[in-house]
């Protein structure tokens, strides 16, 4: 810490001086106490950032950054398209890992006296863990297909409503996404996982809004938060062996090409990386983008289920619960963007690895019902603990409007596994009114609540940095996790 | 902190391959036991340096997990060198994902993140860091 030079009380920089091969400063956004509790690798990784070629500013980390390979998670950094490269260690093998909350209309004194018979529903159709599937198994031409159309995908077939498109990020289908540039490897790898939740820090989670959980009544309102026990849906899950084996086949490729092709060499080989206008960077965004789209139809059929699970258990004569998407964000993405950068409009490809986009209120991809409160964002804290829902401010454009997207991981899971244990753990959140249930309670050991940061001092740190402002906060009642 | 760091050690390279091989199903079952000799399947690969043979090694088998369903287990690892060139024969057995494995953990993939193969005093070690 006695290297960094403090900005305002939620924001520290890295200065050049702090390593000679740094182009720019880093800059990590963090309480002192926050910042105190990082991991000194973490510091290490956002130097290693810092020298990419065509970084613009700063590289970034956010308030729940914890060390990675490559970025650190919770890493940041804008690169100028035309100088600057694409490394698919700024993204991660879990290509567009993100988050979708739904709200209901149920309360949660309907929903937690039949909170086993939801949870156990959804554990039954929600395909979970290792070998378990997917709730789709498409045909080479039908994989094709999703991989362009995403979330949209998903519509055309009938999981889920047109108005789902309108709270994605990317209208739930990014542009130039190129199959072509898929390999057969990566075909194969995730035709059999599309509509699988994951293992691991993936959950779908029902929660409410407890008392004194709404902290902007006016965005909340907007973002279809209508008061104290409303019970909302959150699901956590990404492309799944599909981005995994399209990230290992690309960083196998950059690591190849980047010495001899383009004459670059980074500190870490997770740091691979090709100029983005290349014949190698761009087929990797091609097939990134295909990733991208993968976990949105992934998630949209996650999600689908859950609202098939719930119109089941509450249908009553009037129909089913509405139930509406608030929004799904990203985590783990490379984008071109246009941003102010200085005064001047420019574009940006920015890396976002364990990180939020927050756009801030007026802004052209921000959905026109939220133009007024800025792009909702979401940012999941433990299965024992509460998430909460933001919005994009003004203030963010110092950040290139990125926020953090989780609590931040402080305990290794090997120290996890070794010091909680998973059917004890689960009996426990059981006591306090928590249902969980898991494929694996080794995995649900690791996730413990005690092995990740305090939820609520990365948001108030979001805050205080002009990152975003806290809207509403969800508290867990049931979840299922593989 | 999120990810799995390990070290496999062998006498040689093809003991190596086959110890960090090992090193993956003990990560991710509670039981690599469990894991019956039902099918066999050979593969290949090649590299310019060992390390990343290495990386491609490992990887193969969480390929084969996700593409095929198919817990896999190395019998017979044969790497040579060949003209400034690595080459990896492997025949592994095993059986496809069924109720009696029991997951402790997924392994999304094999990270480049210190990745190291180096042999000190005639013994060969390898550190990987795993994404789960």
């Amino acid at each position: 810490m006695k290297d960094l030079n403090k900005i305002h009380d939620c924001l520290y920089e890295m200065p050049r001086t702090f390593r000679p091969d740094m182009k720019v400063p880093g800059r990590i956004y963090a309480s002192e106490e926050l910042l105190s509790s990082m991991d000194s690798a973490v510091f290490s990784q956002l130097a290693n950032v810092c020298t990419l070629p065509g970084i613009v500013k700063y590289a970034l980390c956010m308030p729940d950054g914890h060390s990675g390979y490559g970025f650190p998670i919770g890493g940041a950094a804008a690169m100028d398209p035309d100088r600057g490269v694409i490394s698919p260690g700024g993204i991660g093998f879990d290509i567009n890992c993100g988050v979708r909350l739904m709200v209901t209309d149920l309360s949660v004194e309907q929903v937690r006296p039949r909170i086993k018979e939801i949870v156990d529903a959804l554990f039954n159709s929600v395909p979970a863990g290792v070998g378990g599937g997917g709730i789709v198994s498409l045909s080479d031409n039908r994989f094709d297909e999703a991989m362009v159309k995403g979330s949209c995908w998903a519509i055309e077939n009938g999981y889920g409503l047109n108005e789902d498109l309108d709270y994605t990020e990317e209208g739930g289908c990014v542009a130039g996404a190129d199959p072509s540039r898929i390999s057969a490897r990566a075909r194969e790898r995730g035709r059999g996982q599309v509509g699988s939740l994951g293992s691991g820090n993936h959950y779908l989670e029902i929660q409410y809004v407890a008392e004194g959980d709404i902290f902007d009544r006016e965005r909340a309102r907007d973002f279809g938060i209508t008061g104290t026990g409303q019970v909302a849906v959150m699901i956590h899950s990404g492309s799944r062996g599909f981005g995994h084996q399209v990230a290992t086949d690309y960083l196998q490729r950059f690591i190849r090409v980047m010495k001899e092709k383009y004459n670059l060499s980074v500190p870490d080989r997770e740091l691979a990386c090709a100029p983005f206008y290349s014949e190698d960077g761009q087929d990797y965004y091609g097939a990134m983008n295909c990733a991208i789209n993968i976990a949105f139809l992934n998630r949209q059929l996650i999600m689908h289920r859950a609202r098939e699970v719930l119109t089941d258990i509450f249908s009553g004569d009037g129909g089913g619960p509405a139930m509406r998407l608030v929004y799904d964000v990203c985590h783990n993405t490379a984008k071109l963007e246009r941003q102010q950068v200085d005064g001047k409009d420019r574009p940006l490809l920015v890396h976002r690895k364990g990180a939020t986009r927050s756009f801030a209120p007026g802004m052209k991809d921000v959905p026109d019902r939220y133009q007024k409160t800025g792009q909702p964002v979401i940012i999941g804290g433990s299965m024992q603990n509460p998430s909460y829902l933001l919005a994009g401010v003004a203030s963010g454009a110092d950040a290139f409007f990125t926020t953090a997207h989780g609590s931040g991981r402080t305990m290794s899971r090997m120290k996890a596994k070794k010091q909680f244990n998973g059917r004890e753990l689960q009996k426990s959140m059981k006591q306090r009114g928590i249902y969980v249930q898991t494929s694996s309670f080794s995995g649900l050991a690791e996730e413990a609540g005690a092995a990740y940061k305090n939820i609520d001092l990365v948001i108030d740190a979001t805050a205080r940095a002009g990152l975003n402002i806290p809207v509403a906060r969800f508290t867990p009642v049931g979840n299922i996790k593989g | 902190m999120a990810d799995i760091a390990f070290i496999a050690r062998g006498a040689s390279l093809n003991e190596l391959f086959v110890s960090g091989a090992e090193a993956l199903f003990h990560i991710m079952l509670q039981d690599p036991s469990s894991i019956k000799k039902k099918e066999t399947v050979s593969f290949h690969l090649d590299s310019a340096v060992p390390d990343l043979l290495y990386y491609a090694f490992l990887s193969e088998f969480l390929f084969y997990k996700d593409a095929r369903g198919l817990l896999l287990v190395p019998e017979t690892v044969d790497v040579v060198e060949k003209q400034g060139h690595w080459f990896c024969s492997c025949e592994g057995s095993g059986e496809m994902i069924g109720p009696h494995h029991v997951f402790n953990t997924d392994i999304k993939a094999v990270t480049m993140h210190g990745l190291e193969v180096k042999q000190e005093n005639g013994l060969w070690s390898a550190r990987a860091v795993l994404d789960v």
